[in-house]
């Protein structure tokens, strides 16, 4: 991090937008605000994070890049500024302040889908782009407990309970669109369609990770090992129409 | 044809002791939680300057105060981003 996206050329203009603060949390005694990341619900370093002006967390940047972080302050700014907007009474915005909230992962799934729930006078625009972050939230979630078990230990257990509920989503035509989580749903979903010997399943994963992933560089490896298991799948059960878990039989090709 | 023997001998002594010179290098390079443990608050000071001295800081002119960067934020109007690392280990 600090050798690429800190030290990228691009930084210092995007540091200007906002004040960059350094945290370190040395454990030397009489350090000034010794707690601070774990006040803020750091659980590793390094960590970056968003805060307001009186140091509540905002959101985190999913992606290590300036662009990264130029695209994620974007929407920060403008929860922030529909956050005043509404606390200064403009009840109007409140639909507008739960998409970016919801936009920024600010809120948590449950909470999210209690709130939607309630929520008066949605235009269909609204309505739809709600539906789409819902869905994103509900895959951040899963994707949160998967690293949180991860830690715990048993990844593969993990990658085909997760896979499952991805293929269930799927199936159900519940796909997110961010790209931060994409790869996460596709390869765990793949993983899953492995264990299975489904094949469509595992051709519609590999398909959208290689038009998704195919050029981008750092991919080739992941892929490839992929495409060899696909190949593996086929060789195992040629021609043979899947009787398994038939969930990838669901999805338009 | 002895001597060619004791060549060889001293040869494998020498890949030896070096090999496991340089395992005891890299072991000591390897920050285990017994080294943390082990750290004065010297030690953590000195950690916590050398990371202070990192060309990435006045290169994204990272504040280093909490309650300055905050008055900063307030008084500009703009959000704070926050970099959380640490410096006592390695």
């Amino acid at each position: 991090m600090e050798s690429r996206a800190l030290s990228d050329s691009a930084f210092p203009a995007f540091s200007k937008k906002v004040i960059p603060y350094l945290h370190i949390t040395s454990k030397v005694k009489g350090a000034p605000h010794a707690d601070l990341a774990k006040e803020k619900g750091v659980h590793g370093f390094p960590t970056l994070m968003f805060l307001d002006e009186k140091g509540d967390p905002i959101a985190s940047p999913n992606k290590q890049s300036v662009d990264g972080f130029n695209s994620i302050f974007k929407q920060v700014s403008r929860f922030v500024r529909l956050r005043k907007r509404v606390a200064k009474g403009e009840k109007s915005l409140v639909n507008e302040l739960f998409l970016a909230e919801l936009e920024i992962h600010k809120i948590e799934h449950k909470e999210a889908t209690a709130r939607f729930a309630s929520l008066k006078g949605l235009t269909a625009q609204q309505e739809n782009k709600a539906n789409q972050l819902l869905i994103n939230s509900e895959v951040y979630a899963h994707i949160k407990a998967a690293y949180a078990a991860f830690n715990r230990g048993g990844r593969n257990e993990v990658d085909l309970k997760y896979g499952k509920l991805f293929a269930e989503m799927a199936a159900k035509k519940r796909i997110p669109n961010e790209d931060t989580h994409l790869f996460t749903f596709w390869s765990m979903m793949a993983k899953y369609a492995k264990s299975e010997s489904d094949i469509d399943l595992f051709s519609k994963a590999f398909n959208v990770l290689q038009q998704t992933y195919g050029k981008q560089p750092g991919y080739g490896r992941v892929l490839g090992k992929l495409q060899r298991d696909l190949e593996a799948l086929r060789k195992a059960k040629p021609q043979q129409p899947n009787k398994g878990t038939t969930l990838g039989n669901n999805h338009e090709d | 044809m002895k001597t060619q023997q004791l060549f060889s001998v001293a040869a494998l002594a020498c890949i030896l002791i070096s090999s496991r010179n340089l395992a005891a290098q890299s072991n000591s390079k390897i920050d285990t939680p017994q080294k943390r443990q082990e750290r004065t608050q010297d030690d953590l000071m000195k950690l916590r300057d050398k990371k202070l001295a990192k060309p990435f800081i006045k290169f994204g002119n990272w504040m280093t105060d909490y309650d300055f960067a905050r008055a900063r934020a307030k008084k500009e109007g703009k959000v704070l981003f926050v970099y959380f690392t640490a410096s006592y280990f390695t």
